[in-house]
């Protein structure tokens, strides 16, 4: 194989959607057998790029070079055939098909009229083990578990023998454990000559495994970099414009009332393992209390407990009323404020009026409802209430709340939770995929409402979030609470190590 | 940075799109019928225009808002369950089932018009919902698709009418194939004060207006309507918000079947006198198209009911004239898709025109800020990506 | 629409533990063809017990049989046309329409050129609506089952009036049916067997015989193989070739990919567009062939002689959970019921009593070995559904006019036992808007 000074060479891409400009006129150099990390915040158009060199997207302008040839990719398989492979952030994968199939898909061997079954999974049986993936090739997709579902992707990609390995965030799902095992791979990759390219905006594990960094802003290319000559402050620096949001130590203790007791609350059918397992926790007024955990260890199943949405053993106390025989609308009625995880899903009907989506979770309560009916004026004021209150700009109570930006919908569903005057508050990601000037205003008004004397149970994956907000930190593993830590005397790694429930070591400290 | 002024443009546009995609289907129905008209060696033109001049004859109109009203009956039904994203296509057989013991009660109750007729009314409600809560309940507690359940107990309706009919319900004997005569103390009256005979005006037409204001203000006015749209739009954001996602299906299709027991009334009512083989058997496709051709709102639905009322009626004009009177039913048949394909046609246009203005205020606000920087040119050819 | 009853399976993020039960069951085995050929004779043992139950010779006479396997044929065509589309990832109400297109072309080609192109007219005919099905739904994304139920009044409505149109204008046809198609395709029957190329004819023997455990056998036996046309010879392979196109081909792959997750196949360069299109159209040529061959039944065009298979091929589909095998299953199961809803009625009575057993034995079994946590609400409307059977087995009578909905019933109440068992295509009904080509 003849050695180009780059395997990938981006030059001037630009790319529009209508009137949104998200790549504008960026170049990127990718150097053979290197890391290349792509930096920037949620929305900056590292996404964007990648699909344009992947051959999903085609550029409006600028040109695309995969090992010193000039390509004009129509379609992905254009791109596969050049050599670049991607893998999504969110896993393409058919969960009723096997591994071995979903692997082979679309570039299958045999002939049109019989699939060379036995064929396809020697391959991916070879190329798992030359990759050290311990995979059962004849397992249905929709069984396997994340960090599998990944081993997949990529090794669809590398039966389809790419140079150029794109990966989309590929450890937003993953346990640390997970990711470091996925970086060893990386780097066994790169030692046979492929490059890899990925994205991220996890700053410890750019600085620890990139050889190069390429920093991405508002669809601008704003710095080169390699992790010997930075610094995570100037990266940091360099990727948001503002600087990230602090919170001022609290000056008034918490109260004593305890306005949420959960008490031994289990999740899940007799026979298997619980989901929730034996949960207890109190919330007192005035008092953040905040709960961290991987995904996918207890906190969805604790929050649908919570809202009465899934049966549960164990007792939930409300302001010192036991609720686990009531509805969730009974439930709301009391005062529980709910903060959805997916805001889009639970939060808000896009399709529906601001003032139609100010009633959301209130319509059986005054003033929205009045006997039968649904009183179309109070929405509208409560709507406009809440948009003044809490500056949810872009909207008025007749546009739709998917004219919003992701920000001012969250900032929408906040003001609407805290505007009923709630007796406890369950906020589950609240800043959540919005921007830093948001997320500040968010915390200030949890902030305010803590002050005020809510009492608020915060489930977040953001640990900067955690720490600043939270009074009482609390650990989930496996459906259990396992720690209880002091937000303000507790480590990156303390925190990390309970986490992940084995003590393994973490990748890297945050600053 | 000016924020856009999207409510002054948008409404006017909005309100275009509206009307502009009604009037798209039928002009596509009509396209489409008139070319099956010229395949077949017929002169369109002269056909339509022979069923225009029928059709707007005085007693064609009377006919026409008569044979609107059950349209429109079925349309609010289908349009209950449309609000909840379930497509009631079992109409058919709750209105048929329905339509049988409305007949029934109506010959033998020993009551007055007053009690009667309403009575009447009510116990065809009743058998409608109760027949449209088998695919209601197979849905929620059997995950069946309603679409199917529905299509297999139409055909089970289809029997159990007949079985009835023949072996329960029959009056007489010999060749008699109907109910018992029903006699005027149960029959529905014709509009006082609008013309006798053939040309009267059932007073079903109320009956079908008070079905239009119920559906409103169910819909559009009521905390449960409001419930059942999240419930449709975001099923998770229902559940997160104490609305049960189960029940509502189940209320709205009760409510849709109760509604649709009233579809054969005004022929069982008003026409025949009696249930028997010359019930209309057409009626939930049609109504299902004025549904559409509606966009599930109240007054849309009623003209879209009129307008195929219209074209049904002036079409048996058409045997006269040597032209095939299947033209009407073949219009009726493509209006039930063309409703469809002509709202995607105005929204695609409607995507288009936004896109180009949007395009054309960027431009200007860049020429207005003097940046003479990337001089884009903008290629709508696309569509707006969604 | 995931309007899921219980909201822990849709609150829970990963695909996990629901799921893989009946994601097993997507895929036969020779392990299944075993189970088949075992309960096939447990079937076989269980219509001879219900013969002298229900006194109804009928129940397994070789006519009843022959028909059966007449309108098992389009039947299983008709949903084999819906489980390609479906499979693709495209909700197909329209099948009815397809096969009434189906039908119409099948009278025109027959009348001109006879039994052959009868069939092959069937297949144009269903193509028609297949592309119209593969441009609104494929390329402009409109509502899929508006299509679907959209087709099934056009194809009625379109029939009359091009049969008024055509059919009336021919010698011998009306608006309501074609001119008779002159001749048909061969019939065959097996050798030895049953009488086939002028050997004897054992099963006819063993019929006549009279002797228990014999007669039934040779009943059955008989009517399946006896004088079966060429055209249902040649639905039937179709079966088998669908099932290896689905699972043992490359195109099979992307097909079900098409269904599962089409961005999987999109990303790795496979046409999601291509490959619902070829879907679709196959499917509406295979729901027109359906038509086709009932066209030829009837020696000619007839309208409304559909009668409703098209929906009953989509509810097939659905309780053969969109598996080659499982469909021909449920389409038998129709054949049969239907066969038994035409004939006598003590052999509907002794059909009651076949399913009244099935329906307990599987509420039982589900019961006792069902799976853990689910087993009431699996078991107990099978078993409750079985009992009401046996009731009205002992003590109903069942007027002569209900066997009409009989295959309906029956298909009605096999969905109420395996509905929460089955498992669409994920991306049933899911658009897949075409890349936007730009610049």
């Amino acid at each position: 194989m003849v050695e180009h000074e780059a395997s990938v060479r981006l030059t001037g891409i630009v790319k529009r959607f209508g009137t949104f400009t998200a790549n504008d006129r960026i170049d990127v150099l990718v150097r053979p057998g290197t890391v290349h990390a792509i930096v920037g915040e949620n929305g900056a158009g590292k996404s964007t790029l990648m699909k344009v060199l992947a051959g999903e997207e085609r550029p409006d302008e600028g040109t695309v070079e995969v090992e010193g040839v000039a390509h004009d990719f129509r379609s992905p398989r254009q791109a596969q055939q050049a050599g670049v492979g991607i893998v999504h952030q969110h896993f393409l994968l058919a969960g009723a098909l096997r591994v071995w199939e979903n692997v082979v898909l679309a570039d299958e061997p045999g002939r049109p009229w019989r699939l060379d079954a036995a064929a396809a999974r020697a391959r991916v049986t070879e190329l798992a083990d030359a990759n050290g993936f311990d995979v059962d090739v004849d397992a249905f997709v929709s069984d396997l578990g994340v960090g599998d579902r990944q081993r997949v992707e990529i090794l669809k990609v590398l039966h389809r023998e790419a140079r150029v390995i794109i990966l989309d965030e590929p450890t937003a799902v993953l346990v640390p454990s997970e990711a470091s095992a996925l970086f060893r791979s990386i780097r066994a990759l790169t030692a046979r000559g492929a490059s890899v390219v990925f994205i991220s905006h996890k700053l410890d594990e750019v600085l620890a495994f990139a050889d190069e960094i390429t920093v991405i802003r508002a669809g601008r290319v704003v710095g080169r970099t390699t992790p010997a000559e930075t610094t995570p402050r100037e990266l940091a620096g360099l990727m948001v414009e503002v600087a990230m949001p602090t919170v001022e130590p609290r000056t008034s203790p918490p109260g004593d009332a305890v306005v949420l007791s959960v008490d031994g609350v289990t999740v899940g059918s007799p026979d298997e393992r619980p989901l929730l397992d034996a949960v207890s926790l109190v919330v007192h007024a005035g008092e953040i209390v905040g709960v961290a955990g991987v995904e996918g260890n207890g906190q969805s199943e604790l929050l649908a407990a919570l809202l009465g949405r899934v049966d549960y053993d164990g007792q939930i106390t409300l302001d010192g009323q036991a609720i686990d025989a009531l509805s969730t609308r009974e439930r709301r009625a009391l005062g529980v404020g709910y903060i959805p995880e997916d805001r889009h899903r639970d939060g808000v009907v896009l399709g529906f009026s601001l003032s139609e989506n100010a009633a959301l979770g209130y319509q059986q309560r005054a003033p929205i409802k009045r006997g039968w009916w649904f009183d179309r004026s109070a929405a509208v004021s409560t709507a406009a209430d809440i948009i003044r209150r809490f500056d949810v700009r872009g909207g008025s109570p007749t546009t739709t709340a998917a004219s919003l930006s992701g920000g001012n919908q969250q900032k929408f569903i906040i003001g609407r939770e805290l505007g009923s005057d709630p007796t406890v508050l369950v906020a589950a990601h609240p800043t959540r995929g919005v921007d830093v000037g948001a997320q500040g205003a968010v915390w200030r008004e949890l902030v305010t409402a803590r002050d005020a004397g809510l009492g608020t149970l915060l489930v977040s994956a953001d640990l900067d979030e955690l720490l600043a907000l939270s009074d009482r930190l609390l650990v989930m593993y496996g459906g259990r609470v396992v720690a209880e830590l002091d937000p303000r005397s507790v480590t990156a790694g303390d925190l990390g190590e309970h986490m992940t429930g084995a003590h393994l070591p973490t990748n890297g400290g945050r600053s | 940075m000016t924020r856009r002024r999207t409510l002054p443009v948008g409404l006017p546009r909005r309100l275009a799109v509206t009307v502009a995609g009604p009037f798209v289907s039928v002009l596509l129905a009509l396209a489409v019928t008139a070319l099956f008209l010229t395949a077949g060696g017929y002169s369109a033109a002269s056909a339509f225009s022979v069923m225009w001049a029928y059709g707007v004859q005085p007693n064609s109109l009377v006919s026409s808002l008569n044979g609107a009203v059950p349209l429109y009956v079925a349309a609010v039904a289908g349009a209950f369950a449309v609000r909840m994203g379930l497509f009631n296509i079992g109409v058919d057989g709750q209105y048929r089932m329905a339509a049988l013991a409305g007949a029934v009660a109506a010959a033998s109750l020993p009551f007055p018009l007053a009690v009667r007729l309403p009575l009447t009314l009510l116990i065809a409600c009743a058998v409608g919902a109760g027949w449209a809560l088998i695919p209601a309940l197979l849905k929620i507690h059997r995950g069946v698709n309603e679409v199917i359940t529905s299509i297999l107990l139409n055909a089970i309706a289809t029997t159990i009418v007949a079985v009835l009919l023949s072996g329960v319900f029959r009056s007489g004997g010999g060749q008699n194939t109907g109910t018992a005569l029903i006699d005027d103390g149960g029959l529905m009256p014709a509009l006082p004060g609008v013309g006798t005979g053939q040309g009267s005006i059932s007073s079903f037409v109320v009956v079908a207006l008070l079905a239009g204001i119920v559906y409103y203000l169910v819909i559009e006015r009521s905390v449960f309507g409001y419930s059942l749209r999240v419930a449709a739009r975001s099923p998770e954001a229902a559940e997160s918000a104490g609305i049960r996602v189960d029940r509502k299906i189940v209320q709205a299709m009760l409510i849709s079947g109760a509604v649709a027991g009233l579809v054969g009334l005004p022929h069982i009512l008003s026409v025949a006198g009696r249930f028997d083989g010359t019930l209309p058997t057409d009626l939930m496709f049609t109504g299902l198209a004025a549904t559409l051709l509606g966009r599930q709102h109240p007054i849309g639905m009623a003209l879209g009911a009129f307008v195929l009322a219209f074209v049904e009626r002036s079409a048996q004009v058409l045997g006269l004239v040597q032209l095939p009177t299947e033209v009407g039913q073949v219009f009726l048949a493509v209006v039930l898709l063309s409703s469809a394909v002509g709202y995607w046609l105005t929204e695609r246009a409607d995507a288009r025109i936004a896109l180009t203005l949007a395009l054309r205020r960027r431009l200007r606000a860049a020429r207005d800020a003097v940046a003479p920087g990337a001089s884009s040119t903008p290629t709508p050819t696309g569509g707006a990506s969604r | 629409m995931s309007l899921g009853p219980n909201p822990p399976t849709t609150l829970s993020p990963s695909h996990g533990a629901p799921a893989r039960a009946s994601v097993a069951r997507l895929r036969p085995s020779s392990r299944r063809v075993r189970a088949a050929l075992r309960w096939a004779l447990l079937g076989l043992g269980l219509l001879i017990l219900a013969r002298y139950l229900a006194d109804a010779p009928g129940i397994t006479a070789s006519s009843t049989w022959g028909s059966a396997l007449r309108l098992t044929v389009p039947i299983a065509l008709v949903a084999m046309g819906g489980l390609f589309s479906e499979r693709s990832g495209v909700i197909n109400v329209g099948l009815e329409g397809m096969m009434i297109g189906g039908t119409w072309m099948a009278g025109l080609f027959g009348t001109l050129a006879g039994p052959w192109a009868a069939l092959l007219g069937g297949v144009v005919g269903g193509l028609c609506f297949g592309v119209l099905m593969a441009v609104l739904c494929i390329e402009m994304g409109i509502n899929q089952l508006i299509v679907g139920v959209s087709i099934n009044v056009i194809a009625a409505a379109v029939a009359r009036f091009m049969a008024d149109i055509v059919f009336s204008q021919m010698d011998g046809g009306t608006i309501a049916r074609s001119p008779r198609i002159g001749g048909d395709v061969p019939h065959l029957s097996l050798p030895v067997v049953s009488g086939g190329f002028g050997t004897p004819d054992v099963s006819r023997v063993m019929e006549s015989s009279e002797l228990p455990v014999v007669a039934q056998l040779g009943g059955v036996l008989g009517g399946l193989t006896r004088d079966v046309s060429v055209a249902a010879v040649l639905g039937l392979l179709i079966i088998p070739l669908v099932a290896w196109v689905l699972w043992k081909t490359p195109f099979g792959l992307r097909w079900r990919a098409a269904g599962e997750e089409p961005a999987a196949l999109q990303a790795l360069g496979g046409s999601v567009h291509r490959t619902r299109w070829i879907a679709v159209l196959v499917g509406s040529g295979l729901a027109g062939f359906a038509g086709g061959y009932l066209t030829l039944i009837s020696q000619g065009y007839i309208e409304n002689q559909t009668a409703g298979r098209g929906f009953i091929g989509l509810a097939t589909l659905i309780f053969g959970n969109w598996t080659p095998s499982g469909v021909f299953f449920g389409a038998s199961l129709f054949g049969i019921s239907d066969a038994v809803g035409i004939g006598r009625p003590e052999t509907l009575r002794a059909l009651v009593l076949v399913l009244a057993v099935v329906f307990a034995a599987v509420g039982v079994r589900r019961l006792l070995r069902g799976t853990p946590g689910r087993r009431l609400r699996d078991g107990v409307p099978s078993l409750v559904l079985g009992v009401v059977l046996l009731a009205v087995f002992a003590f109903v009578p069942l007027p002569a006019a209900v066997s009409s909905a009989t295959p309906y019933v029956v298909t009605l109440a096999v969905l109420v036992v395996a509905g929460t068992r089955m498992r669409p295509p994920a991306a049933l009904g899911r658009l897949v808007p075409r890349r936007t080509r730009r610049s």
